[in-house]
């Protein structure tokens, strides 16, 4: 069974997730007003999925930096060939200005995108949301989500400063 | 770090509950306060003579103004270039601040941020209303027009259409993503639902997850690294307008950089003034301090230097080079018609920021902000007699012409000056101007210490 259970700060959560794998309970999630650093609990998938961001960013700059290279080349040379000014044809110089920019742009907009899909925004009708105080968790309240029973609950509580509880919706 | 280093960039008695409370209250208070209105009145009767003038420039088109045949620029590009430089700024110092953990980068990267996008907007409409037929914008778009020809991929002012349209879209995105966490913030303040809908979809269903904060993370710092690189090209193509033609003092390699600096020096200035604007009329002083001022009078400072040198460049440029047209110019600008603008640009950008040696005046807001003025009339006199200067007065004798700003000259000036405040007015009742989870994680880090 899955709760939520909240605190005031930061250091009260911290204590609470110590006391938590002590007890050998799972951690499920940690809810933050901020981000929190270093982090609670350490997921490999949460470092990996930061750096595919990167990754997917990369290498959508790179392929849009070929398109838009490919597309000023095509369009001055072939598809409307238009010698003025003695210039001769394929100038990369100039190229290569625009494609810089758009490269950056579209690094930007792939990471955005990427971001989305990896942590599945957006997500209007979270569950989530349904839970007793849930709306404290981006303001100033921090909420830890434990795999843990009710008869466990009530100690683990009373021991780590929790203000309130209650289960997770789902 | 100590607390009191850690406090120096708020007041001691903060706390993240003041923080929400102060910077939310400002979106979801059903009345605005007294001096919000008093600004939003001041601005919108200053943005109906930005209105007035771009419609009378559409329907009679650019004979309004003081252009002529050598000076076709005129204040339109003038402007456009001083706007560009100012929106410079904000994803700058952002995402710099982002990439160095700067501590003073909560209470100002907002609104700096929020400045960018709105200068580059108002930059961007600049060009549009020089074109005099503003409905053939699009082709400097990838757009074949209707005779299958293709823009002019080797012309400056097509590679400035492209820099400044990818930095407008990813300057505005860059703004989003530090926006989402505190657009969630807002969504679970709301008191009405209409409102909670509203911050609810633009928030995305963010629900502050170690999941969603540590790919948050991984975004901004690509997305701070490219920024860098982005806001540095953009602005070298922007001197690259200048750079790339064949008038005299503009053909220079030492306009990229210039550019850069420039744009730094003025968007820094107008972040200040911003800065001081927010703090008094919002309330805003246990967040934004003196220190603030402090760090961006240190900025100030370094690039009144750099423009200094630069200043100096141009003329030892001009004179080791033996290029007597460059020397005439340079004269012809500093003895000659334009002289009291261009020792007015000197004192402004050069001279006057040299107080700021003293950490007294650093720390008087009131100094920093009168200075920041001093420097943005100086920025724009520079980016004035860059454009009207060299195109009055080219190789060819004949074409020469002086330039003389007409009403409609100054609508457009004084009315984006006023559509610049109306819009950060606007902005600021309907997004938090202060990055609440940036503050949070502040305070959180000097607790920690």
């Amino acid at each position: 069974m899955s709760w939520l259970i909240e605190y005031a700060d930061e250091p009260a959560l911290r204590a609470a997730a110590t006391a938590a794998r002590d007890a050998d309970f799972s951690i499920l999630e940690v809810y933050s007003p901020h981000e929190l650093e270093p982090p609670v609990f350490s997921r490999s998938s949460d470092e990996r999925d930061a750096r595919r961001i990167a990754r997917d960013g990369v290498i959508a700059g790179l392929s849009i930096f070929a398109i838009v290279y490919a597309l000023q080349w095509w369009s001055k040379d072939f598809a409307y060939p238009f010698p003025v000014g003695g210039r001769g044809p394929h100038p990369w110089p100039a190229f290569i200005l625009p494609a810089i920019e758009f490269m950056m742009l579209w690094m930007g907009v792939a990471g955005l995108v990427s971001f989305l899909f990896r942590t599945q925004l957006p997500s209007l009708s979270n569950p989530l949301f349904a839970a007793d105080g849930f709306e404290r968790a981006t303001q100033t309240h921090f909420f830890l989500e434990l795999d843990i029973d009710e008869n466990g609950l009530a100690a683990f509580c009373g021991q780590t400063d929790a203000l309130d509880r209650t289960e997770r919706p789902n | 770090m100590t607390n009191h280093a850690a406090s120096q960039w708020h007041s001691p008695d903060l706390t993240p509950e003041k923080v929400v409370s102060t910077v939310s209250d400002i979106v979801l208070r059903p009345r605005p306060t007294l001096t919000w209105r008093i600004a939003f009145a001041v601005s919108f009767g200053l943005t109906l003579v930005f209105v007035g003038g771009l419609i009378w420039s559409f329907a009679i088109g650019p004979r309004l103004w003081g252009n002529n045949a050598s000076n076709v620029w005129g204040l339109p590009i003038s402007n456009y270039v001083f706007w560009l430089g100012v929106g410079h700024a904000g994803t700058l110092i952002s995402s710099l601040l982002w990439l160095t953990s700067q501590r003073w980068r909560p209470a100002i990267n907002r609104f700096a941020e929020i400045m960018t996008f709105v200068a580059v907007c108002i930059a961007g409409l600049f060009p549009i209303v020089h074109l005099g037929r503003p409905m053939y914008v699009f082709w400097v778009a990838p757009v074949p027009i209707h005779q299958g020809l293709w823009p002019q991929w080797m012309s400056a002012l097509v590679w400035d259409f492209w820099a400044v349209f990818s930095y407008l879209c990813f300057s505005t995105l860059y703004l989003y993503v530090g926006l989402l966490p505190d657009l969630a913030t807002l969504r679970d303040r709301a008191r009405r639902r209409v409102t909670a809908l509203f911050y609810g979809a633009l928030a995305l269903g963010w629900n502050g997850s170690q999941r969603q904060w540590r790919l948050h993370r991984g975004l901004h710092a690509l997305m701070s690294a490219v920024a860098v690189p982005l806001v540095v090209s953009v602005h070298s193509i922007v001197g690259l307008d200048f750079a790339a033609s064949v008038m005299p003092e503009w053909n220079s390699s030492l306009y990229p950089p210039y550019f850069v600096v420039g744009a730094l020096f003025s968007g820094f200035a107008t972040v200040a003034i911003i800065g001081a604007w927010l703090r008094a009329t919002l309330h805003l002083q246990p967040i934004i301090t003196p220190a603030h001022f402090d760090a961006i009078a240190r900025v100030l400072l370094a690039a009144s230097v750099i423009m200094g040198l630069s200043y100096a460049s141009e003329w030892a440029a001009a004179w080791y080079a033996d290029d007597a047209a460059a020397q005439r110019q340079l004269l012809g600008t500093a003895v000659g018609e334009k002289a009291a603008q261009y020792w007015i640009m000197i004192a402004a950008n050069v001279l006057i920021p040299q107080a700021l040696w003293f950490s007294s005046v650093r720390r008087s807001i009131a100094a920093v902000v009168a200075i920041s003025l001093f420097i943005d009339v100086g920025m724009w006199l520079e980016r004035y007699l860059i454009v009207v200067g060299a195109l009055g007065h080219g190789y060819i004798v004949s074409a020469w012409r002086g330039f003389t700003p007409t009403i409609v000259d100054a609508m457009l000036l004084f009315g984006s000056v006023g559509f610049f405040c109306f819009s950060i007015t606007i902005i600021a009742r309907f997004v938090p101007i202060v990055s609440m989870h940036g503050m949070r994680r502040l305070l959180a880090s000097g607790e920690r210490s």
